[in-house]
């Protein structure tokens, strides 16, 4: 039930292979730390926030990219084109990232992502629109579109 | 236009929300299915004449059905990619797959997920390069390396892929990625080959992927290069 939660988190910050390893550890945690929860209501909140400070730990560790890595050059499957959209998401400030993410990658409504990580529904509905507005805006700088 | 579709999904669609919507879920396979090794990184390179120029260029090989969108752009780390130029051909603009073993003739569409096809490598609608990723005073652009890479796709396919497939241990991973580190000679020849790590489901396949690049020519140019090659190798799903 939570673990979309946790990897639309995760996947707004890394890689698809880092975010495997933060669902493991952000799993790990809770069942070690559930004890010290007092609100069970707070439970999502509180899901979300040890998801984001094991997805930004996972970040700190991922060595610089390389600028022999800069230069790469690739015919790429739809897979990595997913990729390509998931870093333009992971470029834009974390606030719209997060939401676009649980948005399309886990496909959650508004209603829902606000229920899920316990932000008012307004907020992530602004948000969202913002959100969708600056990503429409990198991916078409190149002359492309949203795809 | 209103952004209710991109709210609750109620309204009027939004074409770039479907697309996003189409495009994206995908991302959460590949986390199911993420090795902690996954990806080769290329290894900065030598290049005569210049103290490290390095140009990597991946070539996705076999794709599942539909797969029409292929493009140019970068693809490691979180370097960002190429805006995407041009939409992917639909899937029924896809080139009809091709069994699994070797075959001459293009075979119809598989009857069922669990049998193994290569997809084809269609042509790839690839825009120029972008500047940056020329290595500096190169001899042969990238361009006309990836352009050669592309030109033997479906012999690497065909030749090293759907033999590999057929052969493949009980439980093999879906997906292969082989870094193909080699040099070409001012000639065009192309000289030490080597690809790696070797995928263990599939024995064969890097020594017949480096046979394989081993005999392309790239055409003469000024000096020699030597470049890395991820090639992504994938089953086709239904």
């Amino acid at each position: 039930m939570f673990e979309p939660t946790v990897r639309g988190i995760a996947l707004a910050r890394v890689s698809p292979e880092q975010a495997r390893d933060v669902l493991h550890d952000v799993f790990v945690t809770v069942l070690a730390r559930l004890g010290s929860l007092r609100v069970p209501l707070a439970f999502p909140t509180w899901l979300a926030s040890i998801a984001r400070s094991r997805a930004i730990d996972s970040l700190r560790r991922t060595p610089p990219v390389r600028e022999a890595d800069e230069s790469v050059l690739g015919v790429v499957s739809l897979d990595e084109r997913a990729l390509g959209i998931l870093r333009e998401i992971q470029a834009l400030p974390e606030s719209y990232s997060e939401l676009l993410t649980l948005r399309f990658v886990e496909g959650m409504t508004g209603p829902e992502i606000a229920e899920r990580i316990g932000m008012t529904e307004g907020s992530v509905r602004v948000k969202l629109s913002r959100g969708l507005k600056l990503l429409r805006k990198r991916l078409g700088e190149g002359g492309g579109h949203v795809g | 236009m209103s952004d209710d579709y991109l709210w609750d999904r109620s309204g009027e669609p939004d074409p770039d929300v479907l697309h996003l919507e189409r495009m994206l879920p995908r991302l959460r396979e590949r986390v199911r299915r993420a090795a902690s090794s996954d990806w080769v990184t290329p290894a900065p390179v030598s290049r005569r004449g210049h103290p490290v120029a390095s140009l990597a260029i991946a070539a996705a090989l076999a794709l599942s059905l539909g797969a029409g969108g292929w493009w140019v752009g970068r693809t490691h780390g979180r370097a960002p990619l190429v805006p995407i130029r041009g939409e992917p051909a639909p899937p029924t603009a896809a080139t009809p797959p091709t069994p699994a073993t070797a075959s001459a003739e293009p075979a119809p569409p598989a009857p069922s997920s669990t049998t193994p096809r290569a997809a084809p490598a269609p042509v790839p609608k690839a825009p120029s390069p972008a500047p940056s990723a020329e290595p500096e005073g190169a001899g042969r652009s990238a361009a006309a390396i990836h352009a050669v890479v592309a030109r033997h796709q479906a012999e690497v396919r065909s030749r090293c892929w759907e033999p590999a497939l057929a052969k493949r241990k009980d439980g093999a991973a879906p997906v292969v990625k082989l870094g193909v580190t080699f040099s070409i000679a001012a000639s065009g020849k192309v000289g030490s080959v080597s690809a790696g790590p070797t995928p263990p489901d599939y024995p064969g396949l890097a020594a017949c992927v480096s046979a394989e690049v081993r005999s392309w020519d790239f055409g003469p140019a000024d000096g020699a290069t030597t470049v890395v090659v991820p090639f992504l190798f994938a089953e086709a799903r239904q």
